[in-house]
């Protein structure tokens, strides 16, 4: 089967409208990232108990979004599933993005973003972030190389690319993890399982976001896509999310049992807060079985708007599990003298909430909308999309 | 001079000037050695949590306050009180600070090495590469590290720098002073003598006797840190 | 059609690269007409270098001397603040007019202190 590449028209009225909403959103963004510096981070919801809020939610949650779109192109270079080629472009870049977005996420989180060469000059090879910081960086770097070997045919390098970006993809991942499973001094963090729970929860989203983009990219422009390479992406979603749904589970229970782990799990899964109702409705109930009953029952498993639908509640859903594998590992105290009471003037020995602030949701979505402005100007400037999308079968 | 004669000599000049680096020869000054480890021993038995290190301490580095809330207000010092959970147990006052580990997990996370343990054993922050990720708030098993929220205004103590908008700030147990032959300010402002402060490799020292003694504790001791604080009735 | 957008995109450019001159120029930073270097100079005594070597390296004699005092406790006082403050007394008549009319913001005094002529250091609490 011949495909053949195009850009968008983007002249439509919509289109504009679009854009002047991310635009909108960006500015907000950035106004807010302006704001943190000029005014202190104390406007944030962060403090000393909880110096990691809503940003390194959205960094880690961006890099999983990348890698899991870049599974996608993966399957027909590397798996053999030729049918998704079509994908192929769209879903490289879609992970360089959403790279790029978990780096400006990351980078403007820091107190001292001008210093950002800095991790560069002095590697600390103990330091995942230092691994991180090089993973990231090349990561992107591979995809560029794999778009610019689709783009320029040269089909010899195509699989050797995919290959490398599969195993960068889970080298990706797998840092993200270690960031937090790496970490001893708080037991909701110190976990093996981190780093492969990052990862099936990265595929997860990724494809779903990847069905997303795709069914409404496709429906904008007014491409044909065939129903049967979405019901396919969607299998593959279904088994995604029974893998993160096992890990999760695994996690937990693990965590319950534990005595030292005890007491914050069952604050975490039980204690009737925010969290709860994030663990239970967020991650278990919307994020996984209802995905996984629409996704796996005959009567919608084939329709295109309720899959759509199932993608959404798991791109929500991952969301959800990136809050709760982030946040209540600080927001439970840290245990300096374990099965004493402690008090002090610096929040030791108490619960502190995490009161999520305007600018940092305003940061988080102008980063997002930043994310969807990069994507937007490059279906015009480069032919990312195919005219169509159609099952191999139509050929034969 | 052949061309070749001067090619080497280049080298041979460049090659002792790298083995000796023009700056060694500039300073005079002395430098930390591994021969001492600096720890602190805290006598709980005495301490009665009155706070007056916590005070000395905010004044004299500088820390970044902010009375107005409470979140962000910094701590390089403070004082916890920790009792069991069984009724009418004895409320014990415990001073917390940097523990100054010589496996420090801070150490050990932070990308850009602006966290290291100094020879003598003290952890420091290099506060001029600090870009602050607070990466080590999230592996310090103490607490030990604020984050300086807001640009910390006026000096409480001219003597020593503060510490900047955006950058991680904890004990470095008053380096200066250490280095200028004087105790940390902590030691200082004790009246009842609850802190000792030396080098744990000089036998004759109060710190390595209080140790001998066999009677103190680290925190967390099970993390396996090599905390420098010890303390007695813990 | 693709010319129009390129140059637009290099207009934008041109004014993002040109910003800072025209942020200043409104600001007043030109407009005042800083044309003479009015430092204050000590009236007695010899730096610790020739005149035209500090004005070059002042920084880089303070970023030895700090990698130093951080990293191995050196502290001479050779070539730190506290000793340019023997003799150069105030901040805002030296250090803060020559990086004005330079257009440097260094950071030293974010943290560290150096007497200016108007405020003096205020204790808390």
């Amino acid at each position: 089967m011949k495909i053949y590449w195009t850009t968008i028209n983007g002249k439509s009225l919509g289109m504009y409208f679009l854009l002047g909403v991310l635009a909108i959103l960006a500015a907000a963004g950035l106004y807010a990232t302006y704001a943190m510096f000029s005014q202190g981070h104390y406007i944030t919801g962060m403090n000393n108990q909880i110096p990691w809020g809503l940003p390194i939610v959205v960094a880690i949650y961006c890099i999983g979004l990348s890698a899991g779109s870049l599974v996608l192109s993966a399957l027909s270079a590397v798996f053999g599933q030729k049918e998704f080629k079509p994908f192929a472009r769209i879903a490289v870049f879609v992970a360089a993005l959403f790279l790029v977005g978990s780096l400006l996420s990351i980078v403007l989180d820091w107190g001292r973003p001008d210093r950002v060469m800095l991790p560069f000059l002095y590697l600390n090879p103990r330091s995942i972030f230092s691994w991180n910081g090089f993973l990231y960086s090349s990561y992107i770097f591979i995809c560029i190389v794999y778009l610019w070997a689709m783009f320029t045919g040269r089909d010899g390098w195509i699989k050797p690319m995919g290959i490398l970006a599969v195993c960068w993809a889970v080298g990706v991942h797998s840092g993200t993890g270690a960031i937090f499973g790496f970490i001893n001094a708080r037991e909701l963090y110190h976990s093996p399982l981190a780093s492969p729970t990052f990862v099936v929860a990265a595929l997860s989203s990724g494809t779903a976001l990847m069905i997303l983009i795709i069914v409404s990219t496709f429906k904008a422009t007014g491409r044909f896509l065939d129903n049967r390479l979405i019901t396919g992406l969607a299998k593959l979603l279904g088994s995604f999310i029974m893998v993160v749904l096992y890990f999760v589970i695994v996690e937990y229970i693990v965590r319950l049992y534990t005595p030292s782990t005890c007491e914050p799990t069952r604050f975490v899964l039980f204690g009737g807060n925010l969290y709860t109702y994030i663990f239970w409705v967020g991650l278990i109930l919307l994020g996984s079985i209802v995905p996984a009953i629409i996704l796996f029952n005959p009567i919608t498993k084939n329709s295109i708007p309720w899959i759509s639908f199932a993608s959404l509640l798991v791109v929500i859903g991952v969301f959800c599990e990136r809050l709760i594998f982030v946040l209540p590992g600080q927001i439970f105290p840290l245990n300096l003298f374990p099965d004493m009471e402690m008090t002090s003037s610096f929040m030791d020995g108490q619960i502190t909430w995490y009161q999520v602030s305007l600018p940092e949701i305003a940061q988080g979505l102008g980063i997002l909308s930043i994310v969807a402005i990069l994507y937007i100007i490059g279906l015009k400037l480069f032919a990312l999309l195919p005219t169509e999308a159609r099952h191999l079968e139509h050929e034969l | 001079m052949k061309r070749r004669d001067f090619l080497k000599l280049g080298g041979i000049v460049a090659a002792a000037s790298a083995v000796t680096p023009a700056s060694s020869l500039l300073y005079a000054g002395k430098t930390t050695t591994s021969a001492i480890k600096y720890g602190l021993v805290i006598d709980l038995t005495k301490c009665d949590g009155c706070g007056e290190c916590a005070t000395a301490c905010r004044i004299a580095n500088n820390v970044a306050t902010s009375p107005d809330n409470e979140k962000i207000n910094n701590y390089w010092l403070r004082i916890a009180r920790v009792k069991s959970k069984f009724p009418n147990s004895h409320e014990q006052a415990i001073p917390l600070m940097c523990m100054h580990c010589d496996n420090a997990p801070c150490v050990h996370v932070c990308p850009v090495k602006a966290s290291f343990v100094r020879k003598d054993g003290i952890v420091m922050i290099d506060k001029h590469r600090c870009i602050g990720c607070r990466y080590c708030m999230i592996a310090c098993p103490y607490k030990a590290r604020s984050f300086v929220f807001k640009h910390n205004e006026g000096f409480s103590n001219p003597d020593v720098p503060k510490t900047m908008h955006g950058v991680v700030e904890k004990c470095d147990f008053c380096v200066t002073r250490i280095d200028s032959g004087r105790m940390p300010v902590c030691v200082e402002s004790c009246k009842k003598g609850v802190m000792s402060f030396g080098n744990l490799f000089d036998p004759e020292s109060q710190v390595s006797r209080l140790i001998s003694s066999g009677k103190v504790h680290r925190v967390r001791e099970d993390l396996h840190l090599g905390a420098k604080v010890y303390y007695l009735g813990l | 059609m693709n010319k129009l957008i390129a140059i637009f995109v290099v207009l934008i450019f041109g004014v993002v690269l040109l910003s800072p001159f025209v942020v200043n120029a409104i600001r007043g930073g030109m407009s005042k007409g800083v044309s003479k270097l009015d430092i204050v100079l000590p009236s007695s005594g010899k730096c610790i270098k020739d005149k035209e070597y500090m004005r070059a390296n002042h920084m880089d004699l303070l970023k030895k001397e700090r990698v130093k005092a951080v990293r191995d406790g050196v502290r001479t006082n050779d070539y730190s603040l506290k000793n340019c403050q023997t003799c150069h007394q105030k901040r805002d008549e030296f250090c803060d007019r020559c990086h004005h009319f330079v257009g440097v913001k260094p950071e030293c005094f974010e943290c560290h202190y150096y007497p200016t002529g108007k405020k003096e250091c205020k204790g808390r609490e």
